[in-house]
């Protein structure tokens, strides 16, 4: 069942990875590739907080949208053809870029998940739904 | 569009596959290195290479190169262990998996593709 539900989430996301790098089209700088391992990063950082945080069992959602959507999403093995293809001073750009921003952005989704659960305990609401 | 739907859904498959059978093992010796999303980036950028150099048909490369090795190979992940070593302060594993990881994948694409030319 598990595989299901990460193979689900996969197939969406491989999907919009490949509509976005068309949206972006051909272009000397790989960007389309970079915004998505970036994005990648930030919702990953915030789901799988979340996920930890939550007192509910929410493994299925870690299944689908995280290493399911967001694992097919994001890519490293573009990313590494991309670095070959491009000249050293491009390629140290767009490495740098990716490492710094990318993980910068997955700290950041953590920092959000759990700005986002301290204020969503607070109200009375949610208190024991999450 | 659907191949690449396909060949991700596959990809993301193995990739859970692999690193579900990892994680006991990697629990039992007590190792805090990412070593499955390691293999996995390592391995799929080899494979990108591979597939890079055959220079397939656009429909095949849509279902393995962009489909498959982009769901098998994974940069969120990646991006998460990073901040939680960080996080958990373990400043040597991080630089190391950080480094290892983009040096060896671009050499990894790189032997993929020479490998694809030497043998042709």
């Amino acid at each position: 069942m598990n595989c299901l539900f990460v193979m689900v989430g996969a197939f969406f996301g491989a999907m919009a990875r490949y509509e976005i790098g068309l949206w972006f089209g051909e272009q000397p700088f790989p960007l389309a590739t970079a915004a998505v391992n970036i994005i990648g990063c930030f919702f990953l950082g915030f789901l799988l907080t979340l996920v930890s945080l939550s007192r509910q069992d929410r493994q299925v959602w870690a299944l689908t949208f995280g290493t399911g959507f967001l694992g097919a999403f994001t890519t490293f093995s573009t990313f590494a053809l991309d670095v070959l293809l491009l000249n050293l001073p491009m390629a140290l750009l767009y490495i740098g870029i990716s490492l710094a921003v990318g993980i910068a952005f997955a700290g950041a989704g953590v920092w959000a998940a759990r700005a986002v659960y301290s204020q969503l305990r607070k109200t009375r609401k949610f208190k024991e739904e999450i | 569009m659907i191949l690449v739907g396909l060949g991700g859904a596959i990809g993301a498959l193995l990739r859970y596959i692999i690193s579900e059978y990892i994680k006991p093992l990697k629990a039992e010796k007590r190792i805090i290195f990412p070593v499955a999303t390691w293999l996995i980036n390592m391995t799929g950028s080899f494979l990108l290479g591979i597939l890079y150099g055959l220079d397939l048909s656009s429909q095949l490369w849509l279902l393995l190169g962009v489909g498959f090795c982009g769901g098998y190979t994974t940069f969120s992940t990646f991006g998460k262990e990073v901040i939680d070593l960080l996080m958990d302060k373990q400043w040597q594993i991080a630089f190391r998996y950080v480094i290892t990881s983009v040096i060896l994948s671009i050499v990894a694409v790189w032997i993929g593709i020479t490998m694809v030319h030497l043998f042709s």
